[in-house]
């Protein structure tokens, strides 16, 4: 086979490149605590009633002795439940935990300007655990098509200081 | 005497694909303007935003599905024919893929087109990605279910043409044109096991009300089996003109011929087993298949990089026997002033662009930053919307006057078209990346937030500026299509018949045939290897989640 | 490429090879004598490009635009 000593080093630079790309992600996952989310549990879509999701919240647990908070939201057609009547308020500063899933169709669950970003799928229970830095609001955006005014789903996710907290909004 | 005149019956076949595939060039790309305008809040008097997902849903189903399928049987058949100087073996057999997959084409356009009409009842407006449990019409997905039996018996056209050749021919090398056919191919074999499953097992029987819950990850992940091969399926007949016919036209000659059969393998073996690199935010996935779906999915890197300089290198042939010299300079001694070459050379240029986003996309964690978001159809946009689209418009201008016999009309036209869509492509992608990294979300009537009084930060330039590129973009876009429809149109029906419309001699490679080893044109190797590692990548994952049941656990279907 | 030579050309000398008969080309190169240096260069330019966008977008963009997925 003829390959130019030129193609040769150029095919050894991509395989270089290809591995870079691959350390790369390799070192946001485990040193920068860049994750995504992984396989969590399936659900059944049509009785989510009877499980947490039947009561969409915010609620305080505590775990290795440290206090932190889990956001269960629906994502329906065409709204975040919380999050779209009333924004889902979290402390900064703090592990949040967020259950995802749909009762519906698919959806998207994007917090905008930010690396929060995954599918609601309805039968899969999206798992993501983050610490939200500052204390300000962010948008949140469906952006996966769900219907005919899939355009006008959107949210708000209040991040208040941590000694602001009001923790009377709780579901129990 | 040109192709027309040698084999007239394979003319025939090939013309009529381009002729369907030019009319759903004409109309999806109409929706895709309408569709930018009223995305950017420039003009949203066409219709109403709910009326804007059944236009979205005809824009890529018209385009990304329709225009290239049909588009690449033409070219097939072209390339096939000619390189094995042999007519289809059976007209019968051969009319009857093109009235299949036509067919199937008429039956999901009206189902898509139906949602206009107000209170119809007939709709699909499910987005070509069609995940339930959004339902279509069932005619939607029967007519997707009879493209793709329709493109089988293509492929199974192409591989009796060559058996047939085979037995005539025992010692020869598989001639490139067809070798490149064959390999595209096999890889649409591969990937399109997961579609038909898909469609014809899940949606069509769920659709026709036959079982009622469906379950939403078990297709999504199917269609992604599908999914990415998908734009390989588009890329790869790219590639096979820039390798075939664009050194010719840069007045060169291919740098390897065996160069360009591994890059074909590594697209068989690598295409199918990367899809979950589109569900990297998925739940329901584990990480470490989304991580080997990464791994190969950066493998697929080096194919292109390899092409990129096999292409370049051939092109910088041409410039030098042209008399061409230097580092860069060669790069003006290219015929920037043929319509068919400069369409090729500024869709590779575009590909190096998309190649980039393509890059962040593969990476599984930093998709997270542009997921769903604008930057994914400023990626496809700059990678199946021009490296393959404005490749096949340009190539267009060299094969028809082979295919009708006669010569190209309005010329000056020909070589404004694109050059213009590049211009309009620039304006239109560059703003959809950066909109996209400012979190602007995809496929979305309105894309700014209505009642929240958020609003979207951009890093790079302002949301105005962005809005504006991308309306102007999109219009542009428009006005290089007409032009393109024009000249072909016109071409077509009143250009000078002549026996020789262009030069169609397509010269041996640098580096010849002789030069390649054998084992590269080993198709039941190859076609193995790729079967098992797409059974590496799918088959457990598969086989979990369908353990509670194929359709559980189930949702109900709803109307879209 | 399993190419007819009758398919070519205006003129009909099959000694002549395609460069010879094409009157846009000056001079044929054959494949001892070509040299792709500028594919080189422009290849190994995309690649510098490429390495610096990337740690852009990936350490600059992605990484400093937390809140991010930590678990």
């Amino acid at each position: 086979m003829h390959i130019h000593k030129f193609e040769r080093f150029w095919i050894k630079l991509s395989f270089g490149l290809i591995a870079f790309f691959i350390a790369s992600v390799i070192y946001g996952f485990v040193a920068m605590d860049l994750k995504v989310i992984g396989d969590y549990q399936t659900i059944d879509p049509q009785n989510l009633g009877e499980t947490e999701f039947g009561t969409p919240g915010v609620r305080k647990v505590t775990k290795n002795g440290q206090t932190e908070y889990e956001v269960y939201v629906q994502t329906i057609q065409f709204a975040f439940q919380p999050g779209t009547a009333r924004p889902i308020t979290v402390p900064a500063n703090t592990r949040v935990t967020f259950y995802i899933t749909s009762p519906d169709v698919l959806h998207g669950f994007e917090v905008a300007g930010t690396n929060i970003n995954t599918m609601s799928i309805p039968g899969q229970v999206a798992k993501l655990t983050t610490i939200f830095p500052e204390s300000r609001e962010y948008g949140l955006v469906c952006n996966e098509y769900c219907g005919p005014a899939h355009h006008i789903m959107e949210g708000k996710i209040k991040v208040v200081p941590k000694s602001e907290f009001d923790k009377s909004n709780l579901v129990q | 005497m040109t192709f027309l005149h040698k084999f007239p019956k394979a003319a025939k076949v090939s013309k009529a694909n381009f002729i369907v595939a030019f009319i759903a060039l004409g109309l999806g790309g109409f929706f895709g303007f309408i569709q930018a305008l009223h995305r950017t809040g420039v003009f949203r008097g066409f219709f109403n935003s709910g009326e804007y997902y059944t236009l979205l849903t005809g824009h890529g189903v018209l385009l990304a599905l329709i225009f290239t399928t049909f588009f690449i049987a033409g070219l097939f058949v072209w390339g096939v024919t000619r390189s094995l100087e042999r007519e289809p073996e059976n007209m019968t057999f051969t009319w009857s893929w093109f009235w299949i997959m036509t067919i199937g084409l008429v039956m999901a356009a009206v189902a898509i087109l139906g949602g206009l009409v107000p209170n119809g009842s007939i709709r699909a407006a499910v987005l070509y990605t069609f995940y339930p449990p959004l339902q279509a019409h069932p005619m939607f997905y029967i007519g997707l279910a009879l493209v793709l039996i329709g493109s089988w018996m293509a492929g199974a056209d192409w591989f009796w043409s060559y058996r047939k050749w085979r037995e005539e021919n025992p010692t020869d090398r598989i001639p490139i044109l067809t070798f490149m056919t064959l390999f595209t191919m096999l890889m649409w074999y591969v990937c399109t096991i997961g579609l038909a499953i898909e469609v014809v097992g899940l949606l069509i029987p769920w659709s026709l009300g036959w079982v009622v819950e469906i379950e939403p990850l078990l297709p999504r992940t199917l269609f992604w089996f599908f999914g990415h091969a998908v734009v390989y399926f588009w890329l790869l007949p790219a590639y096979y003109v820039w390798y075939a016919i664009l050194p010719k036209l840069s007045g060169g000659r291919l740098f390897s011929d065996s160069m360009t059969r591994i890059v074909f393998i590594i697209f068989l073996i690598l295409s199918t087993p990367v899809g979950y690199h589109h569900q990297y935010a998925d739940a329901g996935i584990s990480l470490g298949f989304k991580f080997y779906a990464m791994a190969t999915t950066m493998l697929l890197l080096l194919p292109s990089l390899m092409t990129l300089f096999t292409v370049v290198a051939s092109m910088e042939h041409g410039a030098r026997q042209r008399g061409g010299k230097g580092y860069f300079a060669w790069v003006g001694k290219l015929p920037w002033d043929r319509p068919a070459f400069v369409g090729c050379a500024l869709a590779g240029i575009m590909f190096a662009a998309g190649g980039f986003s393509g890059m962040i996309n593969a990476g599984m964690n930093v998709n997270l930053l542009i997921h769903n978001t604008l930057w994914i159809p400023g990626h496809f946009h700059l990678t199946v919307g021009t490296a393959v689209a404005l490749t096949f418009m340009a190539i267009s201008y060299w094969l028809v006057p082979q295919l009708t016999g006669r010569k190209l009309k309005f010329k000056t036209l020909a070589l404004i078209q694109p050059y213009t869509w590049f211009l309009g492509m620039t304006l239109m992608s560059n703003a959809m990346h950066r909109a996209g990294l400012a979190g602007v979300p995809r496929r979305t009537a309105e894309p700014e937030f209505n009642t929240n009084a958020m609003s979207f930060d951009p890093v790079f330039g302002t949301m105005g500026e962005m809005k504006w590129q991308i309306a102007i973009g999109g219009t542009i876009l428009l006005i290089s299509l007409i032009l393109f429809l024009w000249v072909i149109t016109t071409s077509w029906l009143a250009g000078e018949k002549s026996d020789k419309p262009v030069d169609d001699y397509i010269p041996e490679p640098l580096s010849g045939v002789e030069h390649t080893p054998a084992v590269l044109d080993n198709m039941k190797l190859w076609f193995a290897l790729a079967l098992i590692l797409v059974l590496l990548a799918y088959s457990f994952p598969l086989w979990e989640m369908i353990q509670d049941g194929i359709f559980e656990p189930g949702a109900l279907p709803r109307p879209s | 490429m399993a190419e007819n030579n009758s398919s070519s050309s205006n003129k009909s000398d099959p000694s002549q090879s395609w460069e010879q008969q094409n009157p846009e080309i000056e001079r044929e190169i054959g494949i001892e004598e070509y040299q792709p240096k500028g594919t080189l260069t422009f290849t190994l330019m995309y690649l510098g490009l490429v390495v610096l966008m990337w740690l852009f977008m990936y350490f600059v963009e992605f990484g400093g635009n937390a809140p991010s997925i930590i678990e």
